[in-house]
């Protein structure tokens, strides 16, 4: 294996034990963000393979939809209750399309192999914005507190602070549920803010840590809010 | 003093003295974790506790690996039809006519629906069924370590922050390495098949891992005891405060949503 690599995968595994000197390193680098995208890139990639793998065995291990629909779909009609709804045409009809909506939902939903595909895309290019929206929004905060860092060293060092995500490698088993990862990554991202802006007492670390997510849950909520006529419209043309 | 506890490097007997040492509350496991913080020795434990927990279950499960979809069905249905069973003879002084045919026409559902649940269970995947039920009990089985994981982690910063505002002085490393001898009682949960006692010995193993917890916040963050449980106890009670709000919240909602309907 190439030096480099060996290193770089050292600098991850102590990162992830949360060393406070890995993440000295990774802010102490020449190029603190050209080297925090090839390692947030990196960890997506290794987490996305994990995740395309499980995704394959997991579609590969599910039955058809199809067939089950059909069976599923025949067994109800065979009900005494089924009965009741065919002297309705328009409760029938309300209920056939209920049906239908309710199972393409669920073929949306299953595991197929494009599903897993796209998880091996999508995965490193969450972890990018994810890290470029804490890096950003964290060293402004951490600066307004009056913290003593540089951009750079909180990029480099937050990168670094991505590494739990390398536990989704473990999603190459279907079935297994990885959990703890959010808490782990608050974990790392606290001693790599706290390393970088050294002269910031942990309450204000902890704010700086904090704000980014919370910020990120607020936007969603208004622009949920924002999207609820949107949507109704949508829905209410599927449902006419 | 006694001699600190031989670090837990390789042979069982070292891990084994170190767990009977946390468990009985000696000091010096926590001493000895704090003193040389690694997060890899507090994995390993919370990984193997968590793996060990799996275990038990996973060979619970061991038969239904090989269990054919038919039997599967029927012991599906067997199970279904006895909590029926229990649920008529518990109502068995309030049952109303109309209850009495409720239950039955659910026995009848489930009779009729028997030929179609066959059908469902010998649907094909690309794969061979034993394979997907073999990753089934598999990803069950590794699912426990990252729960057990995710639980240490969850509580153990709510306690470490809790200390911290109580004037705790610890690090972030040596508390999460003692903290770690927290999850060691929790194998208990291994008996949690065992109807009533199960439940019993799970909770004896959940109260015993906040002793240890108490334990390794009065050692690695240096404060009384008074306010070490505090820093115990606090995120419990915030979590109660929280549900309890909620719960309101949820209750208020739901009754003005039922008196909107009612005027309307």
């Amino acid at each position: 294996m190439n030096k480099k690599l060996r290193e770089t995968l050292r600098l991850v595994w102590r990162g992830l034990l949360l060393e406070p000197a890995a993440y000295d390193e990774a802010a102490a680098d020449d190029n603190p963000f050209v080297e925090g995208v090839f390692l947030v890139v990196g960890i997506g990639i290794l987490a996305g393979l994990g995740m395309l793998i499980g995704g394959l065995l997991a579609w590969a291990t599910t039955p058809d939809l199809g067939q089950i629909k059909a069976i599923f779909l025949e067994a109800l009609r065979n009900m005494a209750w089924y009965d009741t709804l065919r002297a309705n045409p328009e409760a029938l009809r309300q209920f056939e399309r209920q049906y239908e909506l309710g199972w393409r939902l669920g073929e949306f939903l299953a595991p197929s192999p494009s599903q897993a595909f796209l998880m091996l895309l999508l995965t490193p290019l969450r972890l990018l914005l994810s890290w470029l929206w804490f890096g950003l929004v964290a060293h402004f905060v951490a600066r307004l507190l009056g913290g003593n860092g540089t951009l750079g060293q909180t990029m480099g060092a937050a990168a670094l602070a991505t590494a739990p995500q390398l536990l989704l490698i473990a999603g190459l088993v279907p079935g297994l549920a990885v959990a703890g990862i959010g808490t782990w990554t608050l974990l790392t991202r606290y001693v790599a803010v706290r390393r970088v802006h050294e002269n910031l007492p942990w309450p204000r670390v902890l704010v700086a840590v904090l704000t980014p997510p919370v910020l990120f849950i607020l936007i969603g909520l208004i622009l949920g809010l924002l999207s609820i006529p949107v949507l109704a419209g949508l829905l209410g043309g599927l449902f006419a | 003093m006694n001699a600190a506890p031989a670090v837990p490097s390789s042979p069982l007997r070292a891990w084994l003295r170190l767990a009977i040492a946390a468990l009985t509350l000696k000091p010096e496991p926590y001493r000895h974790m704090a003193a040389e913080p690694s997060l890899r020795r507090a994995l390993v434990i919370v990984l193997a506790v968590g793996l060990l927990l799996g275990l038990g279950q996973a060979l619970v499960a061991l038969p239904t690996l090989t269990r054919s979809p038919e039997a599967a069905i029927e012991a599906a249905l067997t199970g279904f039809r006895q909590g029926l069973d229990e649920a008529r003879t518990g109502m068995a002084g309030q049952m109303t006519p109309e209850m009495a045919a409720i239950f039955d026409t659910i026995d009848q559902g489930l009779e009729a629906f028997r030929p179609y649940l066959l059908q469902l269970a010998a649907v094909p995947a690309p794969l061979p069924a034993p394979v997907g039920r073999f990753f089934a009990w598999l990803g069950d089985w590794l699912s426990q370590p990252f729960a057990l994981l995710a639980k240490w982690l969850g509580i153990s910063i709510w306690i470490l922050l809790f200390a911290r505002l109580l004037g705790g002085r610890g690090g972030l490393l040596p508390y999460l390495a003692a903290s770690s001898l927290s999850v060691i009682p929790h194998l208990l949960a291994i008996f949690a098949f065992i109807p009533c006692v199960g439940f019993l010995l799970t909770a004896a193993g959940s109260i015993w891992g906040l002793v240890i917890q108490y334990k390794a916040v009065t050692i690695t963050q240096d404060l009384s005891a008074g306010r070490a449980v505090a820093a115990v106890l606090l995120p419990y009670l915030l979590l109660v405060f929280l549900l309890v709000i909620l719960f309101t919240i949820a209750i208020l909602l739901l009754a003005t949503l039922i008196a909107s309907t009612g005027a309307g």
